[in-house]
Protein backbone atom coordinates (compact mmCIF):
# COMPACT_ATOMS: atom_id res chain seq x y z
CA UNK A 1 0.00 0.00 0.00
CA UNK A 2 1.77 2.95 -1.34
CA UNK A 3 0.96 6.30 0.12
CA UNK A 4 1.38 9.07 3.48
CA UNK A 5 -1.15 8.23 6.28
CA UNK A 6 -1.46 11.81 8.04
CA UNK A 7 -2.76 12.05 11.69
CA UNK A 8 -2.74 15.62 13.40
CA UNK A 9 -2.95 16.27 16.91
CA UNK A 10 -3.42 20.04 18.49
CA UNK A 11 -4.46 21.58 21.47
CA UNK A 12 -5.42 24.71 23.27
CA UNK A 13 -4.29 25.44 26.63
CA UNK A 14 -4.91 27.89 29.63
CA UNK A 15 -2.53 27.65 32.73
CA UNK A 16 -2.72 29.89 35.58
CA UNK A 17 0.32 29.72 38.81
CA UNK A 18 -0.31 31.21 41.56
CA UNK A 19 3.12 32.78 41.88
CA UNK A 20 5.23 35.49 39.78
CA UNK A 21 8.06 34.18 39.54
CA UNK A 22 8.76 32.32 36.64
CA UNK A 23 8.54 28.41 36.47
CA UNK A 24 8.85 26.02 33.71
CA UNK A 25 7.88 28.63 30.92
CA UNK A 26 7.16 26.32 28.03
CA UNK A 27 4.93 25.93 25.60
CA UNK A 28 4.53 29.15 25.13
CA UNK A 29 3.84 30.00 28.98
CA UNK A 30 4.66 33.16 29.78
CA UNK A 31 7.14 33.05 32.03
CA UNK A 32 5.80 35.63 35.65
CA UNK A 33 2.31 35.34 34.40
CA UNK A 34 -0.76 34.43 36.60
CA UNK A 35 -2.84 32.80 33.71
CA UNK A 36 -2.30 33.17 29.68
CA UNK A 37 -3.53 30.84 26.96
CA UNK A 38 -1.18 29.06 24.63
CA UNK A 39 -1.63 26.55 22.09
CA UNK A 40 1.23 24.41 22.85
CA UNK A 41 2.31 21.40 20.27
CA UNK A 42 0.47 21.13 17.23
CA UNK A 43 1.81 17.29 15.85
CA UNK A 44 1.67 15.99 12.11
CA UNK A 45 2.24 12.02 12.51
CA UNK A 46 2.82 10.79 8.84
CA UNK A 47 3.74 7.08 8.05
CA UNK A 48 3.52 5.58 5.12
CA UNK A 49 4.37 1.88 3.96
CA UNK A 50 7.14 1.32 1.52
CA UNK A 51 7.13 -2.22 1.29
CA UNK A 52 5.63 -5.38 3.04
CA UNK A 53 8.05 -5.04 5.76
CA UNK A 54 9.34 -1.69 5.50
CA UNK A 55 7.99 1.22 6.63
CA UNK A 56 8.65 5.15 7.70
CA UNK A 57 7.06 7.14 10.20
CA UNK A 58 8.00 11.05 11.17
CA UNK A 59 6.44 13.13 13.88
CA UNK A 60 6.72 16.94 12.93
CA UNK A 61 6.03 19.16 15.81
CA UNK A 62 5.31 22.68 16.03
CA UNK A 63 6.07 24.11 19.77
CA UNK A 64 4.75 27.35 20.62
CA UNK A 65 7.41 29.27 22.28
CA UNK A 66 7.66 32.74 24.17
CA UNK A 67 6.11 35.64 21.91
CA UNK A 68 3.98 33.30 20.18
CA UNK A 69 6.57 32.69 17.94
CA UNK A 70 7.19 28.88 17.01
CA UNK A 71 9.49 26.49 16.47
CA UNK A 72 9.57 23.13 14.57
CA UNK A 73 11.23 19.88 16.15
CA UNK A 74 11.27 16.41 14.72
CA UNK A 75 10.60 14.74 17.25
CA UNK A 76 10.77 11.02 15.16
CA UNK A 77 11.43 10.31 11.90
CA UNK A 78 12.61 6.34 11.53
CA UNK A 79 12.45 3.41 8.99
CA UNK A 80 11.13 0.49 10.43
CA UNK A 81 12.06 -2.75 9.02
CA UNK A 82 9.70 -5.31 10.80
CA UNK A 83 10.62 -9.10 9.77
CA UNK A 84 8.77 -10.76 12.19
CA UNK A 85 6.99 -10.52 15.26
CA UNK A 86 10.32 -11.74 17.09
CA UNK A 87 12.24 -9.23 15.47
CA UNK A 88 11.89 -5.14 14.37
CA UNK A 89 14.27 -2.69 13.51
CA UNK A 90 14.20 0.87 13.34
CA UNK A 91 17.11 3.21 12.70
CA UNK A 92 16.38 7.04 12.78
CA UNK A 93 15.71 9.48 15.43
CA UNK A 94 13.20 7.33 18.13
CA UNK A 95 11.79 8.18 21.56
CA UNK A 96 13.99 5.87 23.54
CA UNK A 97 12.25 3.45 25.38
CA UNK A 98 13.55 4.74 29.22
CA UNK A 99 10.20 4.88 30.64
CA UNK A 100 6.68 3.63 29.42
CA UNK A 101 5.26 7.01 29.16
CA UNK A 102 7.47 8.17 26.80
CA UNK A 103 7.17 5.01 24.62
CA UNK A 104 3.15 4.86 24.86
CA UNK A 105 1.97 8.14 24.94
CA UNK A 106 4.37 9.97 22.36
CA UNK A 107 3.89 14.14 22.01
CA UNK A 108 0.08 14.47 21.43
CA UNK A 109 -1.61 15.63 24.24
CA UNK A 110 -4.75 14.41 23.07
CA UNK A 111 -3.60 10.73 23.50
CA UNK A 112 -2.98 11.34 27.59
CA UNK A 113 -5.96 11.48 30.11
CA UNK A 114 -4.05 14.49 31.90
CA UNK A 115 -3.22 17.76 30.53
CA UNK A 116 0.48 17.75 31.00
CA UNK A 117 3.29 14.75 31.11
CA UNK A 118 4.56 14.33 34.54
CA UNK A 119 7.76 15.79 35.27
CA UNK A 120 10.33 12.79 34.83
CA UNK A 121 8.96 12.21 31.92
CA UNK A 122 8.36 15.33 30.22
CA UNK A 123 10.37 16.04 27.35
CA UNK A 124 14.08 17.33 27.78
CA UNK A 125 13.62 20.39 25.98
CA UNK A 126 10.92 21.36 28.26
CA UNK A 127 12.62 20.57 31.35
CA UNK A 128 12.19 17.14 31.44
CA UNK A 129 15.02 14.99 33.16
CA UNK A 130 15.72 12.31 30.98
CA UNK A 131 16.96 11.91 27.35
CA UNK A 132 13.89 10.97 25.74
CA UNK A 133 14.73 11.45 22.26
CA UNK A 134 17.68 10.03 20.09
CA UNK A 135 18.89 9.09 16.59
CA UNK A 136 20.56 5.44 16.76
CA UNK A 137 19.27 1.83 16.25
CA UNK A 138 16.22 -0.04 18.28
CA UNK A 139 15.19 -3.38 18.15
CA UNK A 140 12.71 -4.57 19.45
CA UNK A 141 9.99 -7.72 19.32
CA UNK A 142 8.41 -10.84 21.27
CA UNK A 143 10.26 -13.58 23.01
CA UNK A 144 8.88 -17.23 23.08
CA UNK A 145 7.41 -17.31 26.23
CA UNK A 146 3.80 -19.21 26.18
CA UNK A 147 1.32 -17.08 28.08
CA UNK A 148 3.98 -14.58 29.42
CA UNK A 149 4.65 -12.82 26.17
CA UNK A 150 7.79 -11.40 26.83
CA UNK A 151 9.02 -8.71 24.74
CA UNK A 152 12.48 -6.96 24.50
CA UNK A 153 13.90 -3.71 23.18
CA UNK A 154 17.40 -2.74 22.91
CA UNK A 155 19.07 0.55 21.88
CA UNK A 156 21.75 2.38 20.83
CA UNK A 157 22.13 5.45 19.92
CA UNK A 158 23.25 9.53 20.49
CA UNK A 159 21.37 11.34 22.21
CA UNK A 160 22.19 15.51 22.48
CA UNK A 161 20.54 16.88 26.21
CA UNK A 162 19.66 20.31 26.25
CA UNK A 163 17.35 21.25 28.58
CA UNK A 164 16.29 24.35 30.20
CA UNK A 165 16.23 24.98 33.85
CA UNK A 166 13.25 24.74 35.20
CA UNK A 167 13.95 27.11 38.41
CA UNK A 168 13.29 30.50 35.98
CA UNK A 169 16.97 31.06 35.72
CA UNK A 170 16.89 31.17 32.32
CA UNK A 171 19.67 29.04 31.22
CA UNK A 172 20.51 25.69 29.32
CA UNK A 173 21.72 22.99 30.33
CA UNK A 174 24.08 21.15 27.56
CA UNK A 175 24.74 17.53 28.92
CA UNK A 176 26.86 17.00 25.46
CA UNK A 177 25.96 12.94 26.18
CA UNK A 178 27.85 10.19 24.69
CA UNK A 179 26.48 7.16 22.44
CA UNK A 180 23.80 5.63 24.66
CA UNK A 181 23.03 1.24 25.59
CA UNK A 182 19.17 0.56 26.35
CA UNK A 183 18.04 -2.83 27.43
CA UNK A 184 14.45 -3.33 28.38
CA UNK A 185 12.36 -6.31 28.55
CA UNK A 186 8.40 -6.13 29.54
CA UNK A 187 5.92 -8.89 29.61
CA UNK A 188 2.14 -8.73 28.75
CA UNK A 189 0.33 -12.01 30.40
CA UNK A 190 -1.99 -13.52 28.47
CA UNK A 191 -4.37 -14.62 31.50
CA UNK A 192 -4.38 -10.62 32.73
CA UNK A 193 -5.65 -8.96 29.82
CA UNK A 194 -4.53 -5.33 29.90
CA UNK A 195 -1.73 -5.14 32.42
CA UNK A 196 1.72 -4.77 31.63
CA UNK A 197 4.88 -4.75 33.67
CA UNK A 198 7.78 -3.99 32.28
CA UNK A 199 11.68 -2.24 32.73
CA UNK A 200 14.85 -0.79 31.15
CA UNK A 201 18.30 0.04 31.55
CA UNK A 202 19.82 2.86 30.50
CA UNK A 203 23.53 4.40 30.46
CA UNK A 204 25.40 7.10 28.72
CA UNK A 205 27.84 9.70 29.64
CA UNK A 206 27.22 13.61 30.36
CA UNK A 207 28.43 16.76 31.22
CA UNK A 208 27.89 18.79 33.84
CA UNK A 209 27.91 21.86 32.49
CA UNK A 210 25.31 23.76 34.46
CA UNK A 211 27.46 26.33 36.09
CA UNK A 212 27.97 27.86 32.41
CA UNK A 213 31.82 26.10 32.12
CA UNK A 214 32.60 22.84 31.26
CA UNK A 215 32.10 20.69 33.87
CA UNK A 216 33.35 17.20 34.81
CA UNK A 217 31.95 13.69 32.94
CA UNK A 218 29.33 11.58 34.72
CA UNK A 219 28.41 7.97 34.21
CA UNK A 220 24.78 8.21 33.56
CA UNK A 221 22.48 5.22 34.20
CA UNK A 222 19.00 5.41 34.62
CA UNK A 223 16.97 2.63 35.91
CA UNK A 224 13.30 1.99 35.21
CA UNK A 225 10.37 -0.74 36.08
CA UNK A 226 6.89 -0.06 35.90
CA UNK A 227 3.50 -1.73 36.10
CA UNK A 228 0.46 -0.45 34.46
CA UNK A 229 -2.99 -1.76 34.04
CA UNK A 230 -5.45 -0.01 30.82
CA UNK A 231 -8.86 -1.92 30.48
CA UNK A 232 -12.31 -1.90 31.67
CA UNK A 233 -12.54 1.68 32.01
CA UNK A 234 -9.49 1.75 34.77
CA UNK A 235 -5.83 3.18 33.81
CA UNK A 236 -3.29 2.35 36.60
CA UNK A 237 -0.03 3.70 35.61
CA UNK A 238 2.94 3.38 38.50
CA UNK A 239 6.45 4.11 37.04
CA UNK A 240 9.81 4.34 39.31
CA UNK A 241 13.16 5.47 38.05
CA UNK A 242 16.39 6.00 39.66
CA UNK A 243 18.45 7.91 38.14
CA UNK A 244 22.74 7.36 39.27
CA UNK A 245 25.59 10.40 38.19
CA UNK A 246 28.53 8.75 39.03
CA UNK A 247 31.59 11.26 38.07
CA UNK A 248 34.49 9.40 36.21
CA UNK A 249 37.42 10.82 37.10
CA UNK A 250 36.02 11.82 40.68
CA UNK A 251 34.59 10.56 43.74
CA UNK A 252 31.49 12.39 42.95
CA UNK A 253 28.17 9.95 43.26
CA UNK A 254 24.29 11.26 43.00
CA UNK A 255 21.14 8.01 43.61
CA UNK A 256 18.24 10.59 42.50
CA UNK A 257 14.83 8.55 42.88
CA UNK A 258 11.55 9.37 41.25
CA UNK A 259 8.32 7.99 40.58
CA UNK A 260 4.49 9.04 39.38
CA UNK A 261 1.72 7.33 39.89
CA UNK A 262 -1.74 7.68 38.04
CA UNK A 263 -5.12 6.29 38.53
CA UNK A 264 -8.07 7.09 36.37
CA UNK A 265 -11.60 5.54 35.78
CA UNK A 266 -14.19 6.48 32.61
CA UNK A 267 -17.53 7.00 33.38
CA UNK A 268 -19.19 7.71 30.14
CA UNK A 269 -17.64 10.70 28.46
CA UNK A 270 -16.05 11.51 32.07
CA UNK A 271 -12.86 10.05 33.19
CA UNK A 272 -12.06 11.94 36.24
CA UNK A 273 -7.75 11.03 37.44
CA UNK A 274 -5.51 11.65 40.37
CA UNK A 275 -1.90 11.37 39.94
CA UNK A 276 1.13 12.01 42.17
CA UNK A 277 4.73 12.67 41.57
CA UNK A 278 8.01 12.70 43.34
CA UNK A 279 11.43 13.30 42.00
CA UNK A 280 14.50 14.40 44.48
CA UNK A 281 17.50 15.58 42.65
CA UNK A 282 21.05 15.98 44.18
CA UNK A 283 21.86 20.41 44.65
CA UNK A 284 25.28 19.30 43.66
CA UNK A 285 23.67 17.52 40.78
CA UNK A 286 23.33 18.39 36.77
CA UNK A 287 19.65 18.65 38.39
CA UNK A 288 20.29 21.31 40.65
CA UNK A 289 17.50 23.60 39.34
CA UNK A 290 14.61 20.55 40.18
CA UNK A 291 15.84 19.98 44.01
CA UNK A 292 13.09 18.02 45.52
CA UNK A 293 9.63 18.46 43.66
CA UNK A 294 6.37 16.25 45.04
CA UNK A 295 2.92 16.54 44.71
CA UNK A 296 -0.69 15.53 43.70
CA UNK A 297 -3.06 16.79 40.54
CA UNK A 298 -6.43 16.21 40.05
CA UNK A 299 -8.60 16.70 37.08
CA UNK A 300 -10.99 14.94 34.62
CA UNK A 301 -11.21 14.58 31.02
CA UNK A 302 -14.45 14.65 29.53
CA UNK A 303 -14.39 13.15 25.56
CA UNK A 304 -16.90 15.58 23.38
CA UNK A 305 -16.72 12.53 20.57
CA UNK A 306 -13.49 10.25 19.86
CA UNK A 307 -11.94 13.46 18.35
CA UNK A 308 -12.23 16.15 20.81
CA UNK A 309 -11.57 15.91 24.76
CA UNK A 310 -11.39 18.81 27.10
CA UNK A 311 -9.59 18.72 30.30
CA UNK A 312 -9.28 20.75 33.78
CA UNK A 313 -6.32 20.09 36.18
CA UNK A 314 -5.46 21.34 39.67
CA UNK A 315 -1.64 20.74 40.40
CA UNK A 316 0.01 21.22 43.47
CA UNK A 317 4.15 21.26 43.74
CA UNK A 318 6.25 21.41 47.09
CA UNK A 319 9.38 22.35 46.06
CA UNK A 320 12.37 22.46 48.22
CA UNK A 321 13.82 26.00 49.51
CA UNK A 322 10.88 27.22 47.22
CA UNK A 323 6.57 28.33 47.86
CA UNK A 324 4.63 25.65 47.08
CA UNK A 325 3.25 25.84 43.75
CA UNK A 326 -0.38 25.58 42.84
CA UNK A 327 -1.77 25.73 39.25
CA UNK A 328 -4.77 25.41 37.46
CA UNK A 329 -4.05 23.91 33.57
CA UNK A 330 -7.59 23.97 30.92
CA UNK A 331 -6.80 22.21 28.34
CA UNK A 332 -8.73 21.44 25.00
CA UNK A 333 -7.16 18.58 22.80
CA UNK A 334 -7.99 17.50 19.27
CA UNK A 335 -7.44 14.94 16.74
CA UNK A 336 -7.81 15.08 12.95
CA UNK B 1 -62.41 -2.36 19.82
CA UNK B 2 -60.22 -4.14 19.16
CA UNK B 3 -61.16 -8.32 18.68
CA UNK B 4 -59.61 -11.01 20.49
CA UNK B 5 -58.27 -12.33 16.79
CA UNK B 6 -56.86 -9.06 15.92
CA UNK B 7 -55.32 -8.92 19.20
CA UNK B 8 -53.48 -12.55 18.50
CA UNK B 9 -52.54 -11.07 14.66
CA UNK B 10 -50.62 -7.87 15.86
CA UNK B 11 -48.94 -10.15 19.01
CA UNK B 12 -48.21 -12.63 16.22
CA UNK B 13 -46.91 -9.82 13.50
CA UNK B 14 -44.52 -8.33 16.12
CA UNK B 15 -43.10 -11.77 17.16
CA UNK B 16 -42.78 -12.46 13.87
CA UNK B 17 -40.81 -9.25 12.92
CA UNK B 18 -38.83 -8.92 16.27
CA UNK B 19 -37.58 -12.52 16.75
CA UNK B 20 -34.94 -12.40 14.46
CA UNK B 21 -33.35 -9.49 16.45
CA UNK B 22 -34.22 -11.23 19.71
CA UNK B 23 -32.67 -14.26 18.69
CA UNK B 24 -29.70 -12.70 17.36
CA UNK B 25 -28.95 -11.26 20.68
CA UNK B 26 -28.87 -15.29 21.96
CA UNK B 27 -26.75 -16.36 19.24
CA UNK B 28 -23.10 -16.40 19.53
CA UNK B 29 -20.09 -14.24 17.84
CA UNK B 30 -17.72 -16.36 15.09
CA UNK B 31 -14.52 -15.83 14.85
CA UNK B 32 -13.65 -15.96 10.83
CA UNK B 33 -10.95 -16.29 8.94
CA UNK B 34 -9.55 -16.26 5.17
CA UNK B 35 -10.19 -20.05 3.89
CA UNK B 36 -6.24 -20.27 3.79
CA UNK B 37 -5.19 -19.39 7.03
CA UNK B 38 -3.97 -22.73 8.62
CA UNK B 39 -4.78 -22.00 12.02
CA UNK B 40 -8.01 -23.83 13.06
CA UNK B 41 -8.25 -23.28 17.18
CA UNK B 42 -7.43 -19.55 19.29
CA UNK B 43 -7.44 -19.16 22.62
CA UNK B 44 -9.75 -16.02 24.13
CA UNK B 45 -6.08 -14.99 25.52
CA UNK B 46 -4.97 -15.10 22.14
CA UNK B 47 -8.50 -13.70 20.25
CA UNK B 48 -8.13 -10.28 22.60
CA UNK B 49 -3.97 -9.98 21.66
CA UNK B 50 -5.14 -10.52 18.21
CA UNK B 51 -7.90 -7.97 18.21
CA UNK B 52 -5.60 -5.67 20.21
CA UNK B 53 -2.96 -5.37 17.89
CA UNK B 54 -0.66 -7.53 19.68
CA UNK B 55 -0.28 -10.13 17.72
CA UNK B 56 1.07 -8.57 14.50
CA UNK B 57 0.90 -11.74 12.51
CA UNK B 58 0.05 -15.14 12.18
CA UNK B 59 2.31 -18.44 12.65
CA UNK B 60 2.78 -18.82 9.03
CA UNK B 61 3.66 -14.88 9.04
CA UNK B 62 1.08 -13.30 7.06
CA UNK B 63 0.52 -9.88 8.65
CA UNK B 64 -3.26 -10.09 10.67
CA UNK B 65 -5.64 -7.73 8.78
CA UNK B 66 -8.36 -7.08 11.57
CA UNK B 67 -11.47 -6.35 9.85
CA UNK B 68 -14.43 -4.68 12.79
CA UNK B 69 -18.14 -3.88 12.28
CA UNK B 70 -18.92 0.07 12.70
CA UNK B 71 -19.93 0.96 15.99
CA UNK B 72 -23.51 0.71 17.02
CA UNK B 73 -23.55 -3.13 15.31
CA UNK B 74 -23.68 -6.11 18.04
CA UNK B 75 -20.51 -7.40 16.90
CA UNK B 76 -18.51 -3.95 17.77
CA UNK B 77 -20.23 -4.42 21.40
CA UNK B 78 -18.90 -7.87 21.26
CA UNK B 79 -15.32 -6.52 20.33
CA UNK B 80 -15.61 -3.56 22.81
CA UNK B 81 -16.34 -6.09 25.35
CA UNK B 82 -13.68 -8.76 24.96
CA UNK B 83 -10.97 -5.94 24.62
CA UNK B 84 -12.40 -3.99 27.70
CA UNK B 85 -12.76 -0.46 26.35
CA UNK B 86 -15.06 1.86 25.02
CA UNK B 87 -15.49 3.92 22.22
CA UNK B 88 -13.44 6.49 22.85
CA UNK B 89 -11.01 4.04 24.89
CA UNK B 90 -11.24 2.08 21.86
CA UNK B 91 -10.55 5.00 19.54
CA UNK B 92 -7.43 6.05 21.63
CA UNK B 93 -5.25 2.81 22.10
CA UNK B 94 -5.61 2.46 18.28
CA UNK B 95 -4.33 5.95 17.25
CA UNK B 96 -1.48 5.09 19.77
CA UNK B 97 -0.82 2.33 18.48
CA UNK B 98 -0.30 4.21 14.86
CA UNK B 99 1.52 7.13 16.10
CA UNK B 100 3.91 4.90 17.76
CA UNK B 101 4.69 2.66 14.51
CA UNK B 102 3.18 -0.48 16.20
CA UNK B 103 0.51 -0.81 13.92
CA UNK B 104 -0.40 0.06 10.28
CA UNK B 105 -3.67 1.76 10.34
CA UNK B 106 -7.00 1.33 12.14
CA UNK B 107 -8.63 -1.84 11.66
CA UNK B 108 -11.04 -1.62 8.77
CA UNK B 109 -14.57 -1.00 9.91
CA UNK B 110 -17.17 -1.94 7.21
CA UNK B 111 -20.50 -1.83 7.58
CA UNK B 112 -22.21 -5.40 6.62
CA UNK B 113 -21.69 -9.05 6.77
CA UNK B 114 -21.33 -9.21 2.90
CA UNK B 115 -18.39 -6.71 3.35
CA UNK B 116 -17.13 -8.56 5.94
CA UNK B 117 -17.31 -11.67 3.77
CA UNK B 118 -15.90 -9.73 0.55
CA UNK B 119 -13.13 -8.52 3.16
CA UNK B 120 -11.85 -11.59 4.20
CA UNK B 121 -11.75 -13.58 1.09
CA UNK B 122 -9.46 -10.17 -0.38
CA UNK B 123 -7.23 -10.57 2.80
CA UNK B 124 -4.83 -14.04 3.55
CA UNK B 125 -4.51 -12.61 6.81
CA UNK B 126 -8.07 -11.13 7.77
CA UNK B 127 -9.77 -11.71 11.12
CA UNK B 128 -13.25 -10.47 12.25
CA UNK B 129 -15.98 -10.95 14.33
CA UNK B 130 -19.22 -12.16 12.94
CA UNK B 131 -22.62 -12.98 14.05
CA UNK B 132 -23.05 -17.02 13.76
CA UNK B 133 -26.55 -16.37 12.05
CA UNK B 134 -24.49 -14.55 9.08
CA UNK B 135 -22.11 -17.59 8.49
CA UNK B 136 -22.08 -17.99 4.95
CA UNK B 137 -20.48 -21.09 2.91
CA UNK B 138 -17.27 -21.08 2.12
CA UNK B 139 -16.06 -19.32 5.85
CA UNK B 140 -13.78 -20.39 7.55
CA UNK B 141 -14.85 -20.65 11.14
CA UNK B 142 -12.00 -20.87 13.95
CA UNK B 143 -12.79 -22.81 17.17
CA UNK B 144 -12.28 -20.47 20.40
CA UNK B 145 -10.74 -22.39 23.64
CA UNK B 146 -11.85 -25.78 21.30
CA UNK B 147 -15.42 -24.46 20.78
CA UNK B 148 -16.95 -23.62 17.66
CA UNK B 149 -19.99 -21.07 17.96
CA UNK B 150 -23.51 -22.66 19.49
CA UNK B 151 -21.70 -25.36 20.89
CA UNK B 152 -21.87 -25.71 25.17
CA UNK B 153 -19.12 -23.47 26.51
CA UNK B 154 -18.58 -21.25 23.48
CA UNK B 155 -17.35 -18.08 25.11
CA UNK B 156 -17.71 -15.27 22.80
CA UNK B 157 -21.19 -13.61 22.76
Amino acid sequence: MRGIQWRGFGELDYKALDQRQPELATYGFNPGSTGNFYTGDFDLFLRSRLSEKLNVLGDLTFEETNGQNFTVDLRQTFLEYRANDHFKLLFGRYQTAVGYYNQVFRSASWLQTTADRPLIMEYASNGGLLPTQAVGVSLAGSLPSGGLDLHYVAEYGSSNTVRPDIDGSGLLNYEDDGNHVLLGLFVRPSRLSGLQAGGSWFHDKISDNSAGTIGSRYGQTLVNAYLVYNGHGFELLNEGFLLRHAELHGPELFNMPAFYVQASRRFGHFRPFVRYQYVNANPESVFNDVLLRYGPSLGARYDFNTFVACKAQLDRTVRKNEPDLNGLHLQVAFTF
Amino acid sequence: MLKASHLALIVLLAGACFSPLLAAQDSDIAVVVNARNPATNVSMADLRKLFAGQKPSWPNSVPVKIIVRTPGCRERFTLLKLLGFSETDYKLYWTALVVRGEADSEPVAVFSAGMQKEAIAAFPGAVTLIDSREIKPGMKILKVDGHFPNDPGYPVR
